[in-house]
């Protein structure tokens, strides 16, 4: 019996159980779900220990500077005081090291990455005539859509009756506009995100189908 | 404390009964009826707002007030913390023991002087034989007290000698004294020494005497009527009895010098047979403490006139004055009784009113000293000021809140919760459902349903020629996003990616910032892989890249610092990494991502780090309308999403059609119709049914 089919009647056994949920919660469906849970995260602390390990140990016994180790390793002990009330503001500044590292990669990446160039791709008239009349209906639906979107969320009205006529003849129009294309858009995300499901759960029936086959094979109840 | 007014017992304050009798208690305090903050009790305005206490209508009038219920018995004073003055406890004690056992108020018990033993054997005592002595001088005209010496006008001439020295007057005599004492140049009266209450009833009896005044000159004008009707009182036939029999007297020498004018009888038992003159009516002494004490007539020397200062004593005489007619003593025909002291006149079957008794501080034991508050019993007679009946508003919430109070905790419905889907309903609900989506995947394994037609994808197709641009041994950099849970449709979207890749000689460096990512692309790489001893040369596995973004930004400027995942070699050492630094010697970066969050973390640290590298993805299906965005601006070189476009991209391969991808199609097709039918199904029985429930 190699791993594979071990891992194949193990991976069938376990979607079995998973499954049973439709039945109601149930200590099948309890057992699957803790196994995986724990197999998770012990796979995560090896991993990150190894990858941690790794990184961390040639570089102090190599030649290099060992403060490019060091350093990290000490940041890194003192993020562990965290784990101890009465210890945890020694890893304040390990804390703030990666917040504050994380928070300008993040956002310098935001800007240079997705912002300025969605910005420049929407907004671009040129993009839209060069595709012909299909392009700039395209660009007039994603300008309207975007604006209108943008004004499904602007609650407040001037006091001014006139103002507010008019505000309401506009803006208002606009936003009901904007509300349909968000209709839209969160029905298709939710097609899209129950396509990925059921794209999953077609997977799965078809490895217990698998597994089942192999497994009558083993037992020579079928020819394969 | 609140006194009772039935047994006269001290009860707590804010008592509302009797301790000892049950006793209704009268409330201490008056309510303000506009801003509802307690008043003592006498006010008729509020302290706070000046609001009217007690309705000017309901104010009885005078001649009500005698048929009001009786007010309470006493009003305690405060608790003295200062410590009491030695002569006053003294006298105390010493009253306290003389009380019961003589009939003799406690005011005269306690002028005795400290440290004093009682003479109660001796009829007279030395002092009062000193001052009966005839060798006594007369008291001089300006040691009298001028209500005194009004009285004695008549009779008494002034006599010009200086009076004796007053060092020896003892402090309690001097408060007596001080009211009619005039401002005598020498050795004034130590008014320091005279307590404060004394000092009060020394003042209105106290005018400014003036040198040698006569004696008609300081009557005033309704005595000098009484004295017209009366021109010559003749002395009483009998002395009356001396109230001060047995009362211990101060030795003579510490004896004022106005006193020492006053003679004190001896001790007889026997009530006077005479009655006092109607001058002794005439409550002159209005202001000394009108004690229940019984204050003994003092003679003084050279008159017969007994003076009382105790209102309570008011003779029979008075009282019976007008129902028979006045006798005669000795010539002299009472008068009648002024038009101004007729209120003063006890009425007929009323019942005097006994001054309550102190019973706290240093005038415990004294009684009548302080007056009632006025309208301290009001709020007996008057009409409630507050509505009776609460209002309805008010008796709502009291029993909303009483309801509230008295309902019983309320536990958190999570049992409850948890059993709601095991109702039969619900689990054969979604049995039904499950079974449904089953047999809709399983029915393409079993028949093959030529439902749906071959699937078209532009953006693999798009994909599929950007990396047929690829020269061969490019190194590509694959992020690999995702894990086993995304596998089973990740793997159909990045398993043709990356045969072409490899069939492309491409040199695959692999990393994730998901712990479980280089576990899954090794399984993949080695299922694609057709000669697994070519993985160290076509492969690099360089495995977990903490850090989230700072990990990725990190990892494309240091690509050779890492180290092989599944050797453990440094990526310095690899072949495949000979030439691989940084993202700037990688010639395609292939995004294979299940959630979106990993999508942009890549693609906006890649346009941050090497924004002129090309860049592709393969995407699940759940992020393929956030990817697109990014595909139409030109970050995206092309994309692979879901199934659909692994099997395009798998058609593109020229394996043709496989009869998995066939099977996943079609599977999922079914399971998307399933679920239509399911929505609709549903829809429509909420719309019938459901709705009305």
């Amino acid at each position: 019996m190699t791993a594979d089919l071990i891992g194949l009647i193990a991976g069938t056994l376990l979607t079995l159980l998973v499954l049973s949920y439709i039945l109601g919660d149930n200590p099948l469906y309890r057992l699957a779900l803790h196994l995986l849970v724990g197999a998770t995260v012990g796979y995560g602390v090896a991993v990150t220990t190894v990858t941690v390990l790794q990184t961390v140990l040639p570089a102090l016994q190599s030649d290099s500077p060992r403060v490019r180790a060091l350093i990290p390793l000490v940041l890194g002990i003192l993020l562990l005081f965290k784990g101890f009330p009465r210890w945890s503001a020694w890893g304040n500044f390990s804390t703030a090291l990666l917040v504050g590292v994380g928070a300008a990669v993040a956002m310098g990446g935001a800007l240079v990455g997705t912002i300025i160039p969605q910005i420049a791709a929407v907004g671009s008239l040129n993009v839209w005539l060069r595709e012909g009349s299909a392009g700039l209906i395209n660009g007039l639906i994603v300008m309207i859509g975007t604006i209108g979107a943008l004004l499904a969320f602007a609650f407040a009205v001037p006091r001014q009756p006139a103002l507010r006529r008019l505000w309401n003849g506009s803006v208002g129009v606009l936003g009901q506009i904007g509300r349909l294309f968000l209709l839209a858009a969160l029905g298709a995300a939710f097609g899209t995100a129950l396509t990925a499901s059921l794209t999953v759960l077609v997977g799965r029936v078809y490895a217990v189908v698998m597994g089942i086959q192999q497994l009558l094979t083993l037992i020579g109840m079928s020819s394969g | 404390m609140i006194y009772c007014p039935k047994c006269g017992t001290a009860n707590r304050q804010g008592s509302k009964f009797c301790n000892e009798c049950g006793a209704p208690l009268p409330a201490t305090g008056l309510r303000c009826p506009m801003c509802g903050a307690m008043n003592p009790a006498g006010n008729l305005y509020c302290d706070r707002c000046s609001a009217r206490l007690i309705p000017a209508e309901r104010v009885p009038p005078e001649e009500e007030k005698p048929e009001r219920p009786s007010p309470p018995k006493g009003i305690s004073l405060p608790s003295v913390p200062l410590g009491e003055e030695e002569w006053l406890s003294e006298l105390r004690a010493e009253a306290l023991d003389l009380a019961p056992e003589e009939e003799t108020p406690g005011w005269p018990g306690e002028l005795e002087a400290p440290g004093e033993p009682p003479t109660p054997e001796t009829a007279i005592p030395e002092w009062l034989a000193e001052l009966e002595a005839p060798a006594a001088p007369p008291a001089p005209e300006a040691a009298i007290p001028e209500w005194l010496a009004e009285l004695e006008a008549p009779a008494a001439p002034p006599t010009p000698e200086a009076p004796p020295p007053e060092a020896a007057i003892p402090e309690w005599l001097v408060g007596l004294e001080a009211p009619a004492a005039p401002p005598a140049p020498e050795a004034p009266p130590p008014e320091a020494a005279i307590p404060e209450w004394l000092v009060g009833l020394e003042a209105p009896a106290a005018p400014p005497a003036p040198e040698a005044p006569p004696p008609e000159a300081a009557i005033p004008e309704w005595l000098v009527e009484l004295e017209e009707t009366v021109p010559e009182a003749p002395p009483p036939a009998e002395k009356p009895t001396p109230p001060l029999a047995g009362i211990p007297v101060p030795p003579s020498g510490e004896i004022p010098e106005w006193l020492r004018d006053v003679e004190f009888a001896p001790p007889i038992q026997e009530e006077p047979s005479a009655q006092p003159p109607p001058v002794a009516e005439v409550d002159v002494h209005a202001g000394m403490p009108s004690a229940s004490t019984t204050v003994p007539p003092i003679l003084i020397e050279g008159e017969e006139e007994i003076l009382s200062t105790a209102p309570a004593e008011i003779p029979d005489w008075l009282k019976e004055a007008p129902a028979e007619a006045p006798p005669e003593y000795g010539g002299l025909v009472p008068a009648e009784i002024p038009e101004w002291l007729r209120p003063l006149q006890p009425r007929e079957g009323v019942a005097v009113e006994e001054e309550p008794t102190e019973t706290e501080g240093f005038l415990s034991g004294l009684r009548g000293l302080l007056p009632i508050g006025k309208g301290l019993d009001m709020p007996a007679t008057a009409q409630p000021l507050l509505p009776r009946a609460p209002r309805p508003a008010a008796v709502a919430r009291a029993e909303l809140l009483q309801g509230l109070l008295s309902r019983p905790l309320i536990t958190p419905p999570t049992a409850e919760i948890r059993e709601a889907p095991r109702q039969s309903g619900w689990v054969l609900t979604r049995f039904l459902v499950g079974v449904i989506l089953l047999a809709a995947i399983l029915l393409p394994m079993l028949v093959r349903l030529p439902l749906f037609g071959p699937p078209t994808a532009p953006t693999a197709e798009a994909l599929f020629a950007t990396v047929n641009q690829l020269p061969g041994n490019t190194p590509v950099l694959i992020a690999w996003e995702y894990g086993p849970a995304e596998s089973d449709e990740m793997d159909r979207v990045a398993g043709p990616l990356i045969e072409h890749l490899l069939r492309r000689e491409a040199r695959l460096i692999v990393v994730s910032t998901r712990m479980e990512g280089p576990a899954a692309a090794e399984a993949l790489l080695a299922s694609r892989l057709v000669d697994p001893s070519e993985r160290s040369r076509r492969i690099a596995n360089l495995g977990y890249l903490p850090g989230q973004a700072a990990g990725v930004r990190e990892a494309l400027g240091n690509l050779g610092g890492r180290t092989e995942a599944m050797t453990g070699l440094p990526a310095s050492q690899l072949d495949i990494m000979a030439d691989v630094h940084s993202i700037a010697d990688v010639g395609m970066v292939v995004i294979l991502a299940a959630q979106p969050d990993d999508l942009k973390t890549w693609l906006e640290q890649i346009s941050v780090a090497n924004p002129n590298v090309p860049v592709v993805a393969g995407v699940s299906a759940r992020i393929e309308l956030i990817s697109t965005p990014y595909l139409a601006a030109g970050q995206l070189r092309g994309m692979v999403a879901g199934l659909t476009g692994g099997a395009v991209y798998e058609r593109q391969l020229d394996t043709g059609w496989g009869r998995e991808y066939e099977y996943y199609l079609t599977s999922l097709g079914m399971a998307q119709l399933a679920i239509a039918a399911l929505t609709v199904i549903g829809a429509l029985i909420f719309l019938v049914g459901g709705r009305k429930r």
